[in-house]
């Protein structure tokens, strides 16, 4: 079992003041392994409040994190996925199924994780999974007018016993009126 | 000893029950108290 977690677009200071207070209780140290970040952290603040969550963090360069040396492609290999990361404002267009594929088999990896359109979205495409956090401070996006605040934990697990293969367990954190609904995905690789 | 991932519950709510969830009957909140008595129990021995 290994937690990790899929945050990006905070935007902070220039578009949300702060994370949800009510997930940063949820984010205590100790619990997670890994951090993924899809970019637009904007300033080092943030980058060491995500080192206080696990020492691990790997964060891919947005389009406003300036003066940054954060690479604009990843490749991690946890458990055994192998996990692509880009923030996404390179895509034409942006957050396009068809453009995130290419990046996909460009990285060779098993799960693509992409930002920029402040839009959660975890689905299947030619048997890869492509996940989305959105922003985690429900950052302004020029795209869409009504962004919920979210973020993804995935628990990253080994093969089934009955020969199935490694399975990753995506849990959706999404703030809806102030509250923290939780939504589950489960994907297996083939 | 407690496996967040065998521990079913037939009303298995992932609102309650999901990996940062701070809610009593949570498996996974039983699941990170357990490891961490047991973090405590290998410090004292």
């Amino acid at each position: 079992m290994v937690l990790v977690l899929v945050i990006g677009d905070t935007h902070i200071p220039h578009r949300a003041a702060e994370l949800p207070p009510k997930f940063k209780a949820l984010l205590v140290p100790d619990k997670i392994q890994h951090v993924l970040c899809t970019g637009n952290l904007c300033t080092k603040e943030m980058f060491e409040y995500l080192k206080t969550i696990s020492s691990d963090v790997h964060v891919v360069r947005g389009d406003f994190d300036e003066g940054s040396s954060y690479p604009d492609m990843k490749v991690v290999s946890i458990g055994q996925f192998k996990i692509g990361l880009i923030h996404g404002h390179q895509l034409v267009p942006w957050g396009d199924t068809e453009a995130l594929g290419a990046v996909q088999r460009q990285l060779d990896c098993d799960i693509l994780i992409s930002g920029h359109t402040h839009e959660f979205k975890a689905y299947e495409y030619e048997k890869k999974l492509f996940l989305n956090p959105g922003s985690a401070t429900a950052a302004f996006s020029p795209t869409k007018s009504d962004v919920q605040a979210s973020f993804i934990l995935m628990d990253v697990q080994g093969s089934g016993a009955q020969g199935e293969g490694p399975k990753v367990v995506c849990y959706v954190y999404l703030l809806i009126n102030d509250e923290v609904k939780v939504r589950k995905i489960e994907f297996v690789k083939s | 000893w407690v496996d967040p991932h065998s521990v079913a519950q037939p009303d298995d709510d992932p609102t309650v029950n999901n990996p940062l969830s701070q809610a009593h009957d949570s498996t996974w909140n039983k699941f990170f108290k357990n490891r961490e008595l047991q973090h405590e129990i290998q410090k004292d021995l």
